[in-house]
């Protein structure tokens, strides 16, 4: 079973899987024609070549020597994207620096066994890098702290 | 323990957040302007409303003390920054810098989240610009009349370039067909600049192009200007025609950069910005980098400006119904 | 001979204008400012340029040029320092340059990597230079050839040689570059207006953007496979005792940089084209040229000063269009026209005739320019070197926060934050599927314009597929790419291909 589950295997059921759902979601796009092309001519054309590629490489992943995929590790991907969210999330109504250490704080779970004191002083000195960089260098509208009830 | 140390760390942080929470409700009424003032473009930096708006911002910061801070909100033609102020506290604190567009939007996107008439509190039209009617100098025409002949003789053939669907350059040369009953290609690009090299390189053969984008061409004698669109003849090239003098009475069309404020700014400030807007728009700094664009200082009243946005809606709505526009 | 009195009449007028003392503090601060934020992820020149424009009315039009020309010039020459050490594309003009220009910082070549495109850009900038004095005007009616179906052939030629790029499984290039196209399209149509796959989300109205996916695809990905697989208190790469390249590294570097530099100059005046075209085309020569193409990925040198070398050309090459023509041929070159005109200066065919002062000055000043960043580059090297020893736990974070702050302040909005992390979990899935990111890129950027100008194409031939036959320049590059392609495909090179994967 595992054999079939290979790097072009799933690569291919991929592509599939994007190609068939653009083709989808984009069913009520209007085609046109190439004289006058809708909006939908070229996107829906770049599904059905994916669908396509999407087979080729699949087929590919039947024969012996197909690479396997490399084990992952679920902790890093998850800390690495909650760090990302958290800022996201936190940026407009917590401020930059508590987006900072939110993101810190998110990204230091993608090792075991860090100490929050080991967190805390770097976010604090990355606080003020971009702080001095961005908002008092560079001059963008990013706000420090929480603004509540202001525009 | 673990209850008791959260509870005291986190009192702290609650006492701060309700001091600035209620800091608005106990401070007194700010006078205007109190911070600074957003000046929304939804436009990408160095645009056509954007030239006239960082020189205005920067007037406009000296005159009122605070800094007036250009925003650039690009997107979906000009819909998601125009949408921003719509929203905004109508205190003065964030305005609109628009280009003409602004009146054909409620006809091409019947699905608005807001009303561009009653949204906005109008202060003043900055600018206005026409825009020039160009075509490849291999085109056999000199004149509108001979462009028109053409056009009648040969339905579909020649076709027209514009900075992209539903913009001002599309728009007049909607305007242009209907009432000339003509019928020409719409072939759109992405702004301004490419449409006029394709027209120099003969891809399409005629554009309604800004003047500001088309007259370096024409000086060079890689295009030909067989009219300016505006009601009266253009300060740069006073030699020419205007559309309407050429053989179609009553076509004008004159782009404009606006300034507005969200719907329920209180008068006073809304009148300070237009006294400072129209001083900034005459100043002779500005007046000079106008020319350069081919435009004017307008400087009208709000309620010349409500006017005007109220009949240009209805104007382009009908347009739009005619001619089969959509962007939605 | 007059020719050549005449040029170097302008030259030394150029230098008058250029080493005024003004001038030359306006080019430094450029420099300078414009290498900070290229380092920036996510903050680019153009950004940076719309702020800057402000300050320049305060300026003489000639000095806010120089300045404004520094910051973008600089930028690329940052943005190759990130992609390089961290694997950062900070400019869409240095994707390319992560691929064997990380792979050397990983084996401890950073400070070889690092000099040999500031190097290659100096040489490329300097040709450039000397090119806009010799032909601008001439140079710049080329693109008054061009025409929509010639821009399709030119991007088709592009997206072949970004299947070279790839150097794992072809078909997966294939399928990359059919995504990005297709990531690309997402977004409100330009032609009809209809929204496309946007599913009533405003931020994906104007497309989605490329650095996001970039930063995530890229660096965000990067860091989870890092993270995987290393111990955390070690650096990212081991130093060697050499910063310098070596010998090795020079004769291996210099032809691939004179042919970068022909392919920037080429495709930078062409609308659109700007510096990241040619640095995909250049890396892809390379990779075709090369006696044991095995090696690009691996930490090949001329991986670097190729491309390297063709965007510093191309971006240069940019001014061309825009300042003999009118014509901006980039959203960066339409904020410099900008910056012209608000001091009353209508950039067009008559402004070498009318402003000689500001354009020869401009001209000289973009050379001056370019040493200024290798003199200042150089010596920051062994700074930029001993960033990669500092463990990588106090890394990592800070990379994601100035990931986040940069893509932030792009269109100031959340869901482009989140849009990377999106692509970061992408580019994880895609990488661990032995699909390599770099095509998808081109693709995206690709995409939107292929489509513009192909039906475009079609729509004035009235439908009829043979106007991209028909047009000799389309024709001409379309046989190009076919001949690539089969050349790619061949049975040899396949074959050569798959033992490496096999390894």
């Amino acid at each position: 079973m595992s054999r079939w589950l290979n790097q072009d295997t799933l690569a291919g059921a991929l592509f599939l899987a994007i190609g068939a759902g653009g083709l989808v979601a984009g069913r009520s796009l209007n085609v046109g024609t190439a004289d006058a092309m809708g909006e939908g001519y070229v996107p829906l054309a770049a599904c059905w070549l994916m669908v396509g590629l999407g087979l080729l490489i699949a087929a590919g992943g039947v024969r012996a020597s197909a690479p396997a995929v490399e084990p992952g590790r679920l902790r890093p991907l998850l800390a690495v994207t909650a760090a990302v969210l958290a800022f996201a999330f936190a940026l407009e109504p917590l401020g930059v620096v508590i987006a900072i250490f939110a993101s810190a704080l998110c990204a230091a779970r993608a090792v075991p066994g860090v100490a929050l004191r080991s967190v805390l002083l770097p976010a604090a000195v990355l606080s003020l890098a971009v702080l001095a960089i961005f908002v008092w260098g560079l001059g963008l509208p990013l706000h420090a702290l929480p603004r509540l009830g202001g525009g | 323990m673990p209850i008791q140390t959260l509870v005291a760390g986190a009192l702290p942080a609650i006492v701060a957040a309700l001091a600035i929470f209620l800091q608005p409700v106990c401070a007194a009424q700010p006078v205007w302007p109190s911070k600074p003032v957003r000046l929304i473009v939804p436009q990408s930096s160095g645009g056509s409303t954007d030239l006239v708006a960082r020189p205005l911002a920067q007037q406009l910061s000296a005159a009122l003390g605070q800094t007036v801070l250009v925003d650039n909100r690009p997107g979906a033609g000009s819909v998601i920054g125009t949408e921003i102020v719509a929203r905004a506290a109508p205190d003065g604190h964030t305005l609109l810098a628009i280009a003409a567009s602004f009146t054909a939007t409620p006809a091409l996107h019947p699905k608005l989240s807001f009303d561009s008439e009653r949204d906005f509190a109008p202060i003043t039209v900055l600018s206005a610009f026409p825009n020039l009617l160009v075509v490849h100098p291999s085109l056999p025409v000199k004149s509108v009349q001979d462009l028109l002949a053409l056009a009648r003789a040969k339905p579909g053939m020649l076709n027209y370039g514009t900075s992209g669907a539903a913009t001002g350059t599309h728009m007049s040369m909607e305007r242009f067909m209907q009432m000339t009953g003509t019928r020409l290609v719409h072939v759109p690009y992405k702004g301004g600049a490419p449409s006029v090299q394709a027209l120099v390189a003969n891809e399409v053969q005629v554009n309604m192009a800004t003047i500001s984008t088309a007259l370096p061409q024409v000086r060079a004698g890689r295009l030909r200007a067989l009219a300016s669109t505006g009601a009266r003849r253009s300060t740069v090239l006073p030699e020419l025609p205007t559309v309407a003098e050429a053989g179609v009475p009553g076509f004008e069309y004159a782009s404009w950069t606006g300034l507005l404020a969200p719907a329920r700014t209180p008068r006073p400030v809304i009148d300070r910005l237009h006294a400072e807007a129209v001083r900034a728009v005459n100043s002779p700094d500005l007046k000079a980098l106008l020319a350069i664009e081919g435009a004017e200082p307008v400087g009208s009243t709000p309620a010349q400006f409500a006017a005007q946005i109220r009949l240009e809606i209805v104007r382009w709505t009908q347009l739009v119904k005619a001619a089969g526009i959509r962007a939605d | 001979m007059d020719l050549l009195t005449a040029l170097l009449g302008n030259l030394a007028q150029g230098f008058v204008v250029a080493m005024t003392p003004v001038n030359l503090g306006l080019c430094l601060v450029g420099c300078l400012l414009g290498t900070l934020v290229g380092v920036l992820p996510g903050i680019g020149p153009t950004a940076t340029i719309a702020m800057l424009m402000p300050i320049t009315f305060y300026l003489e039009p000639t000095g806010a040029l120089i300045m404004l020309a520094g910051v973008f010039y600089g930028s690329q020459y940052g943005g190759s320092t990130t992609a390089i050490l961290v694997n950062l594309p900070g400019e869409s003009s240095s994707v390319v340059t992560c691929i064997d220009g990380h792979a050397m910082a990983r084996q401890g070549r950073a400070g070889a990597a690092l000099a040999i495109a500031a190097l290659a850009s100096l040489f490329a900038g300097t040709v450039t230079t000397l090119a806009i004095a010799i032909g601008g005007p001439a140079i710049a009616s080329v693109a008054l050839l061009f025409q929509s179906p010639d821009y399709v052939a030119v991007m088709v030629l592009g997206l072949v040689a970004a299947i070279v790029l790839a150097h794992g499984s072809l078909v997966k290039a294939m399928a990359m570059i059919v995504l990005g196209v297709f990531v690309g399209l997402i977004g409100t149509d330009v032609t009809t207006g209809e929204q496309r796959f946007t599913f009533g989300i405003d931020d994906l109205f104007d497309g989605v953007g490329f650095v996001p996916v970039a930063m995530g695809l890229f660096g965000l990905s990067e860091i989870m496979l890092n993270l995987e697989s290393r111990a955390q208190d070690g650096g990212l790469a081991r130093l060697r005792d050499r910063l310098w390249p070596s010998r090795d590294d020079f004769r291996r570097a210099t032809p691939a940089t004179v042919r970068g530099t022909l392919l920037g100059i080429v495709m930078g005046i062409l609308p659109g084209g700007g510096s990241t075209i040619p640095s995909f085309a250049s890396y892809s020569m390379e990779k075709k040229l090369a006696r044991d193409p095995l090696r690009f990925g691996q930490g090949a040198v001329e991986g670097v000063a190729g491309p390297e070398a063709a965007n510093n050309a191309g971006a240069q090459a940019g001014f061309i269009p825009m300042l003999a023509l009118g014509i901006p041929p980039n959203a960066i070159m339409a904020l410099l026209v900008g910056a012209l005109m608000i001091h009353g200066i209508q950039p067009g065919p008559q402004i070498i005739a009318r402003q000689p002062e500001l354009f020869w000055g401009l001209v000289v000043s973009m050379w001056i320019g370019n040493l200024m960043l290798v003199v200042l580059n150089l010596p920051l090297i062994g700074l930029w070197v001993r960033l990669l020893q500092m463990p990588y736990r106090y890394l990592y974070p800070a990379i994601i926060v100035f990931c986040c702050v940069g893509v932030y302040s792009l269109r100031n909005s959340m869901m482009e934050v989140v849009f990377m992390a999106v692509a970061g979990v992408a580019g994880y899935v895609l990488r661990k599927l032995g699909c390599e990111p770099a095509p998808l890129l081109l693709g995206l950027i690709l995409g939107p314009m292929l489509e513009e100008n192909f039906r475009r194409s079609l729509s004035v031939s009235g439908g009829d597929y043979m106007i991209f036959l028909q047009r000799p320049i389309s024709a001409t590059l379309l046989a190009a790419a076919v001949l690539l392609l089969a050349f790619v495909l061949l049975p040899g090179v396949r074959h050569q291909r798959e033992r490496l994967r096999d390894d």
